[in-house]
């Protein structure tokens, strides 16, 4: 009896203490952290291996965002493409139908500078998240970064090729830097390119994640390679020749290997994925593609050398003319064969290119050699005509034309040669642009 | 006379700004979710003054008027963010919005004899909204448009939160407002030597402007009915602009009409109480409309019906004429 006596008193306290527990923890709220799904509070302290490696998932493949939009947008401007489809802004605003003017709300300037600048995010919040976690080691941790730094240049070099301007600081989404004109910004671009390669160098002999389209430069010392190509072209388009011809040293620029190296934006039709942009679908003679279509600027095919086969291989000649909106154009783009083929970010081809032009001035039969290079790949015979640096400006030019068309490059180097009022017009009272107008909501 | 006051709170996850799942390579992987969370974000309370009165003269006419006057403090709103930010949009309380309109309704007994009776109704509404604070600098409603070169709802201090805006000489300027100046509507109901029910439905809207992109397709395809004229080949070949789209849609719609005929008593008694009551009648509706709006429909909406963005027009399917036969039996 009395053992029972006491194990019932005990039985009260613990409820009143139970009680008690129950009033004071009820009066607190748990940690506010997102309960449906991954947050980024949830990353950016104490993030897992795991999490560092969804991040580099989410920039390589937000780094594919828009990015079919700013290839046709800056190609229609460069009169090398249209497209025809059923927003009429293609071809009205973008060519300057009747004077109309570029509009900063529109998609193709809000497009591609929320697409790269998404890329860019995911790449801060990765630098942020792999500085802010014990769960990698210190070689780990520099490959992260070193990854992350590259890939945002490479994104802010896109940026500066389609909008002439970039705002560079853009870590802090609540305190965003000044958008800065194009030579303060590839200074800083250069910058932070040397500051990857620092890192790249620090980061051991493997990264602690993989890549995708990466192939060949998913280790330190070969992504450090593609982080030289990247500053190669940063330094020529900064006016530093020399400096170009340095970092082609150190990357996998070949002048005599295969044109078609380098790292790829990969796509595909799994769930989740996405298809590549600037694909369309082929016509035939019995079934006609007259919907979405990109449609190769009439200028392009009429310009070309006989018996250049890029023209050949990257265009088709369609079974009718294609016309809309006043615009006529015979050929359609061939430049991917399906809608899941790789798009380059930057392949030899266009480093032998960049070589070339790195060289006139100070090298012009160096600069020839890259010449002769990509023309013999595109079965023409070596280059014939005069070699002074204008006259070698000229034929780099013309063969960066038919090398990089609609990729997102013509525009961009009409504008640094003030070539672009060279351009043809197509209607009268259309006017040429050269760059994309910086989005509304930016407040600039 | 009657005042009340309501809170609404945010959508679930509002404070959270999450990662959304993104695939590249057979891998899966996370990237920023465009919609930036806000922790602080707070319910939006509105308040409603409301007057009327509601009477009944001479056991004839039916009078109700009202005035209401309803302010939202914290209105929540997403605005798009710098996309330089990596964010494209954030929802959050940015604002605060008036919306003050009268509503007016007289019913009458107009003619009640024993062949004739004649029921009406006249129906008047207005609204005025207007941001009256807002704490962000103007912009446009994501999703509400196509941008300020062809027009879109844009938010901005001061002005009615319907209001159209667009570029003009490089600014962005109210272009147009969606809101009608007025609408009325006139329902009358007759019964005709007792067995003959007619009705039909009036609708009449003042003012409210579309944004009419279906033009824009149409003149790019050459397809607009008026491009043999002078006015229609300046318009097509000007550049774009909001102010070239933006067009009244005032209308009045014949939205019902309805002829029945019930039966009388000693044809529903020859079946012996099987049937109570039984009626034969043809109806119609959105048999006509007079608008000098140039797209097939003034009530077009092109994102639904949701909140701002009716009123944008981009080549609809056009409402439908509908005719139907009825034939009702009470058992």
């Amino acid at each position: 009896m009395k053992i029972y006596k006491i194990k019932t008193v005990k039985w009260h306290y613990a409820l009143v203490v139970l009680l008690l527990l129950g009033i004071t923890t009820s009066c607190t709220f748990d940690e506010e952290v997102d309960p449906n799904g991954p947050s980024l509070e949830g990353v950016l302290s104490s993030a897992s291996v795991n999490q560092l490696n969804n991040m580099v998932i989410g920039v390589e493949a937000t780094m594919r965002n828009s990015l079919g939009i700013q290839t046709t947008a800056s190609g229609t401007m460069a009169r090398e493409l249209y497209l025809f489809d059923a927003d009429p802004r293609n071809t009205a605003n973008i060519l300057g139908k009747n004077g109309s003017s570029l509009e900063n709300g529109d998609f193709y300037a809000t497009g591609p500078w929320g697409g790269r600048y998404r890329s860019i995010k995911n790449a801060n919040i990765l630098i942020q998240s792999a500085n802010n976690t014990g769960a990698v080691t210190a070689e780990e941790r520099a490959g992260y970064v070193g990854f992350a730094q590259t890939i945002i240049a490479f994104e802010l070099i896109e940026v500066l090729k389609s909008y002439n301007k970039a705002r560079v600081d853009v870590a802090d989404d609540t305190n965003l830097g000044p958008v800065l004109d194009f030579s303060a910004a590839m200074t800083q671009v250069r910058a932070m390119l040397n500051d990857g390669l620092t890192n790249l160098n620090q980061a051991g002999s493997t990264f602690a994640f993989s890549l995708a389209g990466f192939s060949g430069f998913d280790t330190p010392a070969t992504f450090a390679q593609f982080n030289r190509a990247v500053a190669a072209t940063a330094a020529l388009y900064d006016g530093d020749k020399s400096g170009a011809l340095t970092a082609l040293n150190a990357s996998y620029f070949d002048l005599n290997g295969d044109i078609t190296i380098g790292p790829k934006h990969v796509f595909s039709q799994s769930s989740g994925d996405v298809t590549n942009p600037v694909y369309k679908g082929p016509s035939t003679a019995a079934n006609p593609n007259n919907g979405d279509q990109i449609i190769v600027h009439d200028s392009w095919i009429n310009d070309a050398e006989a018996g250049d086969t890029r023209v050949s291989s990257k265009t088709e000649v369609r079974p009718d003319p294609s016309v809309q909106d006043g615009l006529t154009g015979t050929h359609e783009t061939r430049l991917y064969a399906t809608n899941v083929s790789p798009i380059d970010m930057l392949r030899n081809e266009e480093l032998i290119l960049v070589y070339a032009e790195a060289n006139i001035g100070s090298n012009n039969a160096q600069a020839v050699a890259g010449i002769n290079k990509v023309r013999n790949e595109a079965s023409l015979a070596n280059y014939s005509g005069g070699t002074t640096d204008a006259e070698l400006v000229t034929e780099m030019l013309n063969q960066r034309r038919y090398s990089l068309w609609a990729e997102n490059h013509r525009m961009f180097d009409l504008r640094r040669y003030n070539l672009s009022n060279t351009l043809p017009i197509d209607r009268a009272g259309d006017v040429v642009y050269n760059e994309f107008p910086i989005p509304f909501a930016e407040g600039n | 006379m009657a005042y009340g006051e309501t809170g609404s709170s945010a959508s679930f996850g509002s404070i959270f700004t999450s990662l959304n799942p993104v695939t590249i390579g057979g891998g899966v992987g996370s990237t920023i979710n465009p919609a930036k969370g806000d922790p602080n974000i707070e319910p939006e309370t509105s308040s409603e003054f409301e007057i009327g009165i509601d009477t009944r003269l001479f056991d004839r006419f039916n009078v109700e008027a009202t005035y209401y006057k309803r302010n939202v403090k914290d209105l929540i709103l997403s605005r798009a963010l710098p996309s330089s930010s990596g964010f494209g949009s954030e929802t959050t309380n940015l604002a605060d919005l008036e919306n003050s309109g009268i509503e007016l309704s007289v019913n009458a007994d107009v003619v009640r004899t024993e062949n004739f009776n004649w029921n009406t109704g006249v129906q008047y509404w207005f609204n005025d909204s207007e941001i009256t604070r807002l704490d962000v600098p103007a912009f446009a409603q994501p999703g509400a448009g196509f941008g300020l070169g062809l027009g879109t709802f844009y938010i901005q201090e001061g002005k009615p939160v319907t209001q159209l805006a667009g570029t003009v000489n490089g600014v962005p300027t109210q272009v147009g407002d969606a809101a009608p100046d007025f609408q009325m509507t006139f329902n009358n109901s007759m019964t005709i030597f007792k067995q003959f029910d007619l009705s039909f439905l009036l609708h009449w809207k003042k003012g409210g402007d579309n944004i009419n992109l279906t033009k824009l397709l149409t003149d790019l395809g050459g397809t607009t009915p008026d491009l043999d004229t002078q006015e229609g080949q300046d318009r097509a070949n000007s550049p774009f602009s909001a102010t070239r789209f933006v067009e009244s849609a005032s209308y009045l719609r014949l939205r019902e009409v309805a002829l029945y005929y019930r039966f009388p008593e000693k044809i529903i008694n020859a079946f012996g109480g099987v049937i109570s009551n039984a009626k034969i009648g043809i109806s119609g509706r959105n048999l006509f409309t007079i608008t000098d709006y140039s797209g097939y429909d003034p009530e077009v909406s092109t994102n639904g019906s949701q909140g701002l963005s009716s009123g944008i027009d981009v080549t609809p399917f056009p409402s439908s004429r509908q005719f139907y036969f009825h034939l009702n039996v009470q058992f």
